[in-house]
């Protein structure tokens, strides 16, 4: 090999993994979180964040630079886990809005209060709970949900994120949110949690 | 506003992003309207249990580590792999150096050959009358199709009698050529003189005879041939052109005739195969 190849390659793959390293690792918190919560377990959710960052990282030269590093990688790492772990589904996700129904017709006839559903439900039910509810839902909805209520994204950014229309953020976020909440009613009132009907 | 308008604002105002303009009317809608005031503190509800319940997890430091190390590891895989692929040439590292010299060698030996063909054809052999020049153009005629043999028949003895029958003023040698598959003649008269057109298809190859009489070929003034070709002729029967060893012509000399062959063979093969009759 000639060395003054050789030393120009290695110089050409450092620079490439200083700036992959300077610009991508810093958003790993925000990715590993995502993951958790879309895999539901540790495992899984480090296989994800591996396999994206890997991907990232292969086509670190498809990277615009100086554009949205995170959102790049977030939907990065949305394929993967829709390539890894829904391979089988043929189907988008169909939301059970029957749930949702049942759950203000609920609420309706028995006139709760929301600050005393908010009493009931926080005061007994677990983070877990949470978790397994927010798992349940669409995942394009849980997406929405976990970018704005856990990440504190805004509208503009989760819409740039996922690559649709703010409408269809704000339309994903009310549906999703409300579909949590008669999941999580249901799940109380299973447990005896809160009184039902 | 009514309660499809406050329905669409609902998340915004939850999520903190009401604009200005309306947060007013929203709040006054609110304030009248119980169901859009559940609605809106359901959202707000579910908002909160999720960012209370599910809190920010750091990055666990073995996965952090994990994810360092497999890049480092597909740093080091891109950049072997790329240094394999070139260490997969060392071991042609003379070869090729050596393949490339052949080709520019090769280039070089057939942009000279050109060049020699040409002054070939343009200094011994340019008059319109050379013999050599006339076997050459023929040939090309033939092989494009513009000169067609007269008979065809894979019988040479047949031809031999079709020029007996000709008014050709002088015996027509008919070579016997191994392998030969068919051969064709002509007779035709130009300025004066008469010549006789022979082929022969050998397997792949093609040879071309050109015959005149040897009257005209070695005295006379209506062909010419260069002085050391007609010496050749006189003396030993045979002449190729020496300064021309690429030039794929032969010329013997019979009791009447000069023949010319030009063939799609080389010039040693033909020498060979002509010289073995």
């Amino acid at each position: 090999m000639i060395p003054v190849l050789q030393a120009v390659i290695s110089r050409s793959t450092r620079k490439k993994h200083t700036e992959f390293e300077a610009e991508a690792l810093p958003h790993m918190d925000v990715l590993y979180n995502f993951a958790l919560r879309t895999t539901g377990n540790e495992n899984d959710a480090r296989d994800l964040l591996q396999e994206t960052y890997l991907k990232a990282y292969r086509f670190w030269d498809k990277y615009e630079k100086g554009t949205n590093i995170r959102a790049w990688l977030f939907r990065i790492m949305k394929n993967s886990y829709i390539n890894r772990y829904r391979k089988e589904t043929k189907e988008p996700d169909k939301v059970d809005y029957e749930d949702i129904e049942n759950f203000y017709n609920s609420i309706r006839a028995e006139s709760t209060d929301p600050n005393d559903l908010q009493q009931q439900l926080y005061g007994n039910l677990l983070g877990d709970e949470v978790t397994k509810a927010l798992q349940s839902l669409p995942d394009d909805f849980r997406t929405v949900v976990i970018l704005c209520d856990i990440e504190g994204l805004t509208y503009e950014e989760i819409a740039e994120f996922v690559e649709c229309p703010i409408g269809t953020v704000r339309s994903r976020l009310h549906r999703g949110r409300k579909l949590l909440q008669a999941k999580l009613y249901e799940y109380a009132k299973q447990q005896g949690l809160i009184k039902g009907d | 506003m009514d309660c499809t308008e406050a329905h669409r604002y609902g998340g915004d105002a939850v999520d903190g992003s009401l604009p200005d303009s309306v947060a007013k009317e929203f709040e006054a809608h609110l304030d009248r309207c119980a169901t859009c005031r559940r609605e809106v503190a359901l959202e707000r509800l579910s908002k909160h249990m999720v960012r209370q319940s599910i809190q920010q997890i750091p990055t666990p430091r073995s996965v952090y580590s994990l994810v360092l190390q497999t890049l480092q590891i597909e740093r080091t895989a891109t950049q072997y792999s790329f240094l394999d692929w070139l260490q997969t040439w060392k071991p042609l590292r003379v070869a090729v150096p050596a393949f490339a010299g052949g080709v520019i060698a090769i280039a070089f030996f057939l942009m000279v050959s050109a060049r020699t063909d040409s002054s070939y054809q343009m200094t011994a052999h340019t008059a319109p009358n050379d013999l050599i020049h006339l076997s050459f153009e023929n040939f090309a005629l033939l092989k494009s199709g513009k000169l067609q043999p007269d008979m065809v028949t894979s019988a040479p003895e047949n031809v031999g009698a079709m020029f007996a029958h000709s008014n050709l003023e002088f015996g027509v040698h008919i070579p016997r050529l191994k392998n030969c598959s068919w051969c064709g003649g002509s007779a035709s008269e130009c300025s004066g003189v008469k010549q006789a057109h022979l082929v022969f298809k050998i397997g792949n190859e093609i040879v071309y005879v050109f015959e005149v009489s040897d009257a005209d070929a070695l005295y006379g003034t209506r062909v010419s041939l260069p002085p050391a070709a007609k010496r050749a002729l006189t003396q030993s029967g045979w002449y190729t052109d020496p300064d021309h060893p690429d030039c794929d012509v032969v010329l013997w000399k019979t009791d009447q005739a000069v023949c010319v062959a030009v063939s799609t063979m080389k010039k040693s093969q033909l020498l060979a195969m002509l010289s073995a009759q």
